[in-house]
């Protein structure tokens, strides 16, 4: 086969179940074309840390979740931190069983996460503190 | 093979091709994420609207806007064919008034028994009430 000031293109598309932020762009601030979101989804049992370490860098743009297990006990609450230091406010999940929360606060120095940082969910207040913790992100553009 | 002052070009033609049917299924506590999906329906009043999802998908939110002012008694839910999802959004507000899960616990639900619809399953948005109850909705959702 012989190719002389000639063009061969070789079409492809794209694969089934098979996209996740491996195949997303990192886009700075005011791109035309949009960036991707990520969702990140952890289930939150009990009191203590869960966590998740990240392959791509990302930047935490909201955080909500929904009370499982039935109603909440005073004093529970689950926090989204990059490492360490806290994201979110800590969401109140003394409440009824489905019930969904949202962060009302998001601190912007913390919700950076670099690639191989860990996204920590964290729960606090009694034993049966349970929730499904949602963490939408995009890629972060310094990535 | 060879090739003599030519031009190989190996690349996917991708554009506008992207849709649910790419994306990946992400278990709890991934590594890498999960890409978000938009199912947009525009549900009239009082009316129930049927979408016949391809993909089993996980529904983590609802938003949308009021097509024009409301009237008492109208409400909007999001179902897994005949079983509720979400709590009952009352959406007798006004025109263009952003509707999202929030306004309080008795509406401000979702149902974890409920959220997963599967493959060639049913999301169903039901709009009760005036004829006024039209709206646009957004359900946020991830492949299962």
């Amino acid at each position: 086969m012989a190719f002389v000031q000639d063009t061969l293109i070789i079409e492809g598309s794209i694969a089934t179940n098979n996209l996740d932020a491996n195949a997303m762009a990192s886009r700075a601030d005011q791109n035309v074309l949009g960036r991707e979101a990520l969702v990140y989804r952890a289930a939150v049992a009990g009191v203590g840390n869960t966590d998740v370490t990240l392959q791509q860098a990302v930047r935490v743009l909201a955080v909500w979740c929904v009370k499982t297990g039935g109603a909440g006990a005073g004093g529970d609450t689950i926090t989204v931190s990059n490492g360490a230091s806290a994201i979110t406010n800590a969401m109140v999940t003394n409440v009824a069983d489905t019930t969904v929360v949202r962060a009302t606060s998001v601190d912007r120095t913390n919700a950076n996460i670099a690639a191989g940082g860990t996204l920590r969910y964290t729960g606090a207040g009694a034993a049966t503190n349970a929730a499904i913790v949602y963490v939408l992100a995009a890629r972060n553009s310094g990535a | 093979m060879s090739f003599v002052n030519a031009t190989l070009f190996v690349s996917g033609n991708f554009q506008n091709q992207l849709n649910g049917q790419n994306m990946l299924s992400g278990a709890d506590n991934n590594t890498e994420g999960t890409p978000l999906l938009v199912f947009e329906v525009d549900s009239p009043a009082a009316t129930t609207t049927n979408v016949t999802v391809t993909n089993g998908i996980r529904v983590i939110d609802v938003l949308g806007h009021k097509n024009a002012a409301g009237g008492g008694g109208e409400t909007l839910q999001t179902l897994n064919a005949g079983n509720a999802i979400t709590g009952t959004l009352d959406i007798n507000v006004a025109n263009n008034a952003f509707i999202r899960l929030a306004a309080d616990t008795a509406q401000n639900t979702i149902d974890d028994a409920q959220q997963e619809i599967a493959p060639a399953g049913t999301l169903r948005e039901t709009t009760v009430g005036a004829v006024t109850s039209a709206a646009d909705i957004y359900v946020l959702a991830t492949r299962t």
